[in-house]
């Protein structure tokens, strides 16, 4: 599961390099983000733009990826592809996540 | 995985495929579905529907008619139909709980983070997205059957 991280003060921006959150890297994603938000920033962006697919694995995984970060820290999502801006839309996790329109966005959220 | 491709060269109107109940396997499974639908000219809103739908099903028959045993075949078979495109899949795995599909119901996510749900999205996908969801048991097989609109067909 490769991720990218970079920091911005108080802000990390996690890029996922797959195309693909599904059933059989959904406990990798897991791991690989809680190991990389170690670091403890407050907010963390989820950037999902490389991401085609997301089943229910994935979205579950994401949850827990959020629930891992703990009470006083938030996980938001940028960038999400049609495919899996429905997923959320359904199940109306959109309601659960702050979803930015892509990073620049998020950035320029969180300054304000 | 058998690479057995099932389709006539310029018959984009049926497919099938059998593979073993491996996450990998259903992955590329799902992979040669997808690309043969984009060649036979489904829109991009079907092929996504269709593979969310049709990977729910498949991670189920993994995780639950095989229970993890990856030594499990699973077959799967595309028809087009008038206005929609017709999915059954088949598997020799345990029978579905009941005999019934699970109901689908949407996951509870009325509450605080750390209570929020992890599970239990998949059926409801299904629900949401397929019709004509059957599934039947036939001695030892598992038949599930269901469509998806043709979104690109008016």
């Amino acid at each position: 599961m490769q991720l990218k991280s970079r920091e911005l003060g108080d802000l990390q921006i996690v890029t996922v390099e797959e195309d693909r959150i599904d059933a059989a890297v959904a406990i990798r994603f897991k791991d690989s983000v809680k190991e990389v938000t170690a670091t403890g920033a407050d907010l963390v962006i989820l950037d999902l733009a490389r991401v085609e697919f997301v089943d229910s694995s994935g979205l579950g995984a994401i949850v827990a990826a959020m629930k891992q970060l703990g009470a006083t820290r938030r996980l938001d999502l940028a960038s999400l592809q049609p495919a899996v801006d429905r997923v959320f839309r359904l199940t109306r996790m959109d309601s659960v996540f702050t979803i930015h329109e892509n990073v620049e966005a998020a950035k320029a959220e969180h300054v304000e | 995985m058998k690479g057995n491709l099932g389709h006539d060269p310029v018959d984009f109107h049926r497919f099938r495929i059998r593979f073993s109940a491996l996450d990998l396997d259903v992955r590329n499974s799902l992979g040669r579905l997808r690309q043969f639908l984009k060649q036979g000219g489904y829109g991009g809103e079907t092929r996504d529907t269709v593979e969310t739908v049709l990977g729910e099903v498949l991670n189920n028959v993994v995780e639950h008619a095989y229970a993890g045993r990856g030594d499990g075949e699973v077959d799967l078979l595309f028809r087009k139909g008038p206005g929609v495109l017709c999915f059954r899949v088949c598997d020799r795995g345990n029978p579905m709980p009941g005999l019934t599909l699970p109901k689908g119901l949407p996951a509870a996510i009325e509450k605080p983070v750390q209570r929020l749900p992890e599970g239990g999205f998949g059926w409801f996908l299904v629900r949401t997205l397929a019709r004509d969801l059957r599934y039947r048991r036939e001695s030892d097989l598992n038949v599930l059957t269901f469509t998806i609109p043709d979104a690109s067909e008016g």
